[in-house]
């Protein structure tokens, strides 16, 4: 179901109205409703293989509250009178291990579920269909068992609200990984809906929908004709054009979808976390990736690249280090190997395929080595008078940054990995420009793009790029739109109305979100 | 004061869905009219008075000039042929003209490449706006929501994008480019001001029901008749968008829908180049055996079937210049097409 359908709209104001009805007769329980909206869509789109989140969702729940409980019984039990220090550490410490236990059994069962059904079945040629948003709630669910084994908050006692938690409808098609702590509230509480936020909503879910259809799907065609298994062929030129391309094709697809699904959130007072924060204004690949899919980026560093630091053997290791090579050595190695690892864990949560895993350690690889030689960069800015916090120096870092982001879209488009090698050694050694600008123009005459769809991605991009600039300088375009005059909002609205529906006739097909496919 | 304010956003709300009105119709006629040619077919159509044949058929079948061909047979012939026109818009096409006219004489001019099998919503569009016409502003925007509420809340559609731009009036338009918005709105605006709107001279008694795809004339007989051939035919390997199983349907719909009409009906493969068949490639022989089938599909059913090539004199009577490709005659040797035509017909018809 295509957030931009009769069917959504009609699902999304059945649950408006009745999320409101039961709001004003009982509001402490208006939250079932919400609750209802996840299940019904979730066996809209997905039958009874609801049964997969049923599964994960009653694993969390009891699993966060034996854990809970043991930790209780354990500080009780440090309580007794008459016990010396060793005896407490021992119970303490027998306490944790049995604590570990249970929450490593209950996230890898859950983990294996995922990998069971994305991962294995497929390649051993039985593949399921995906339960919608499993990659998505799967790791909400880890996320919840980890912070409660944390203490970071108290276990949920309520099964079904744990359930609501992963369920809730606008996170299932593609995220963003929202986190109990920061939805709860607003998940279990009273909302009534306010005009404005509803007007805050409609934009946010028409410039979602302006970025989808009239940027993402009109670019399509494009990348799709210069980034594929033959690419090895062409140009340079014209393969980094496609790159080029998928940077704004992803970002509008994914961001745009993300923006759909908050805003649709917004109106049953759902806060959603943010998932994006301009990330082409990115002054290093690491900040980028604190900037794109922040709710992955989040995730993976509290519950991947954290606890693998904390390790004792790997404690010890960057001990050792910083004794021998100094400290920067000792941190720039764990940091590395760390930031490898949860690369290509983010490569593989993209899909099993090879170029996926070897997209993520391009990532890694880059960040590790930029972090290690970091001290060599300060010393070259030096010698060549370059003030490092300098406009120029900002701007160069910005380009940088996107382009090696724009060179990642190689691997992260092109199935086989040697051919995403071979773009790379072309955009570096066989240009050839001319040769790029005239397959460029075969696309239009072989009808692969219009001039008409070209211009709308290039007026909608603008208006991205304006949107973002002004998001960039502490601005809310959104806000600032929703608090002008009526008419103004409504040359606004109108022409962003325009684009969209007008990009529908220039498209040559409409696609499914990029990242529903993860 | 809380009153005032409920009837100020109202008025609001009100003047936003008209000026959202206001806006898709301007657009509405920057565009250009989806299917062009068939929109001039049936603008065509709509003025011609006196129709007791027609030829159906894609754009090969726009070889025969039917006012020659009328003089020649002394026939009131009409040519329905346009680009790209699948099965199911050459039955859409026969229903139509014997929902206006007696028709006496049906020709389904054919090439081996049939475009598609089902029918294509931009010619549905078209169809309904014909239908719609000459009905009073209130019936045809009841029927434009009906048709719509249909199209949008069916199960294929309901959960896609297209199902909210169904709404849109200009869904099923498009714009080459944007030199010809000008274009469009000069020719948009001129047909307004003469009050000309499309199909203005049908007379519309038609049965809605004529335009369902299978009018209810299909028995058990056609049925086993059909599965038996059928077979046969999907058995065959061929190139992909030929005729196959799915197409054959509509085709014997066709000829259950003439013989229930009492219209002589014939399926004609259109005279083409002498090295037609090398674009068959390997299924070349398999192309030529189909021929065979398609012959005895349509003679079983009671009607007439010829494959030009079958004629020896073809590429004498109309050689290899006379083609500007495969199948498609140049427009200055249209009256000799006509001419051979007409010939093959009344003989296959007498």
């Amino acid at each position: 179901m295509a957030f931009y359908s009769v069917a959504f709209f009609g699902f999304v104001l059945l649950f408006i109205i009745l999320h409101d009805l039961v709001g004003e007769i009982s509001p402490k329980n208006q939250w079932i409703v919400r609750l209802l909206a996840g299940l019904s869509f979730f066996v809209f789109l997905s039958g009874v293989r609801i049964v997969f989140v049923l599964v994960s969702a009653l694993s969390v729940w009891d699993g966060a509250r034996i854990i809970h409980k043991y930790d209780l019984k354990n500080k009780e039990m440090r309580k007794r009178e008459g016990l010396s220090k060793d005896e407490k550490k021992a119970i303490k410490e027998k306490g944790q291990r049995a604590k570990r236990t249970y929450l490593l059994s209950i996230a890898g069962f859950n983990l294996l579920l995922l990998i069971l059904v994305k991962y294995y079945l497929p390649v051993a040629n039985h593949p399921i269909a995906l339960p919608i948003g499993i990659s998505f709630y799967t790791l909400m669910a880890v996320s919840y068992i980890v912070d409660v084994y944390g203490s970071k908050y108290e276990p949920e006692g309520n099964f079904v609200k744990v359930l609501l938690y992963l369920c809730w409808f606008p996170q299932l098609i593609q995220g963003p990984i929202n986190r109990f702590d920061t939805v709860k509230d607003d998940l279990f509480s009273h909302h009534r809906l306010h005009a404005p936020d509803m007007r805050y909503a409609f934009y946010l879910f028409l410039f979602g929908a302006v970025k989808k259809y009239a940027i993402a799907d009109l670019l399509a065609p494009i990348v799709n004709a210069a980034l594929n298994n033959d690419s090895a062929a062409y140009p340079g030129s014209f393969a980094l054009f496609g790159a080029l391309m998928f940077a704004v094709q992803q970002y509008a697809d994914f961001s745009g979808g993300i923006d759909m699904s908050i805003a649709v959130s917004l109106l049953f007072g759902v806060k959603m976390n943010e998932n994006f924060r301009q990330p082409y204004f990115s002054t290093s690949l690491a900040q980028f990736w604190r900037r794109w899919h922040m709710t992955l980026g989040s995730w993976m560093r509290d519950y991947v690249f954290y606890p693998f630091v904390t390790l004792k053997p790997i404690a010890d290791l960057n001990k050792a280090v910083s004794k021998r090579f100094g400290n920067h050595a000792g941190r720039s190695l764990i940091g590395g190997i760390s930031n490898i690892l949860v690369f290509a864990l983010v490569g593989l949560w993209h899909g099993p395929e090879k170029h996926f895993l070897f997209w993520g350690l391009y990532n890694g690889i880059i960040i590790a080595a930029s972090d290690a030689l970091s001290p060599a960069f300060s010393k070259i800015n030096t010698l060549l008078h370059i003030d490092p916090d300098g406009k120029g120096m900002y701007v160069f870092r910005i380009v940088r940054t996107f382009l090696i982001i724009t060179f990642a879209g190689f691997f992260d488009v092109i199935g086989p990995v040697s051919v995403g090698i071979k773009c790379f050694i072309n955009t570096a050694f066989h240009f050839m420009p001319s040769v790029g600008a005239g397959m460029i123009a075969q696309l239009f005459a072989d009808g692969v793009t219009s001039v008409p769809a070209v211009v709308t991605a290039a007026v909608a991009t603008v208006i991205l790029i304006i949107n973002s600039v002004s998001k960039e300088r502490g601005r809310s375009p959104r806000e600032y739109v929703c608090a002008q005059k009526f008419y103004v909002r409504w040359i606004i609205c109108f022409s962003l109305i325009m684009i969209l529906l007008y990009s529908f006739t220039v498209s040559s097909g409409i696609r499914g979100f990029m990242y529903a496919a993860f | 004061m809380q009153l005032s304010k409920y009837v100020k956003r109202t008025l609001k709300a009100i003047l936003f869905v008209a000026v959202f009105f206001v806006m898709m119709f301007v657009l509405d006629a920057m565009f250009e009219m989806d299917e062009a040619s068939t929109e001039a077919m049936l603008t065509r159509y709509s003025n011609t008075e006196d129709i007791d044949m027609v030829f159906v058929g894609n754009s090969a079948g726009e070889m025969v000039d039917d006012e020659l061909y009328s003089k020649i047979t002394g026939d009131d012939a009409f040519n329905m042929c346009t680009p790209s026109q699948g099965l199911s818009v050459s039955f859409k096409n026969l229903q139509l003209a014997s929902s206006h006219h007696k028709i006496k004489k049906a020709v389904l001019l054919l090439t081996f490449d049939v475009a598609d099998t089902e029918s294509y919503d931009g010619i549905d569009h078209l169809y309904d706006r014909v239908v719609d016409s000459s009905s009073p502003f209130y019936v045809r925007i009841v029927n434009i929501i009906k048709r719509d509420v249909k199209r949008s809340f069916a199960r294929d559609m309901i959960g896609s994008e297209k199902s909210v731009n169904i709404w849109i009036p200009w869904e099923n338009e498009t714009m080459h480019g944007f030199d010809n918005v000008k274009k469009n709105l000069t020719k948009r605006f001129s047909r307004m001001m003469r009050g000309d709107r499309l199909g203005s001279g049908i007379a519309f008694d038609l049965n809605h029901e004529v335009y369902d795809r299978n009018p209810g004339r299909w028995t058990d007989e056609d049925a086993a008749m059909f599965e038996e051939d059928a077979a046969a035919i999907d058995e065959l390997p061929l190139p992909e968008g030929m005729l196959g199983a799915d197409k054959m349907e509509l085709l014997a719909d066709m000829c259950t829908f003439c013989r229930d009409n009492y219209i002589d009906f014939a399926v004609v493969v259109t005279p083409h180049r002498t090295d037609y068949y090398d674009r068959y490639d390997e299924y070349r022989a398999n192309v030529q055996t189909l021929s065979g089938y398609l012959d005895a599909f349509v003679s079983k059913r009671g009607f007439m079937y010829y494959n030009t090539e079958d004629d020896a004199k073809l590429h004498t009577t109309l050689p290899d210049a006379y083609f500007y490709d495969w199948e498609h005659v140049s427009d200055e040797y249209k009256p000799q097409a006509t001419e051979y035509l007409a010939g093959v017909i009344t003989d296959l018809m007498k």
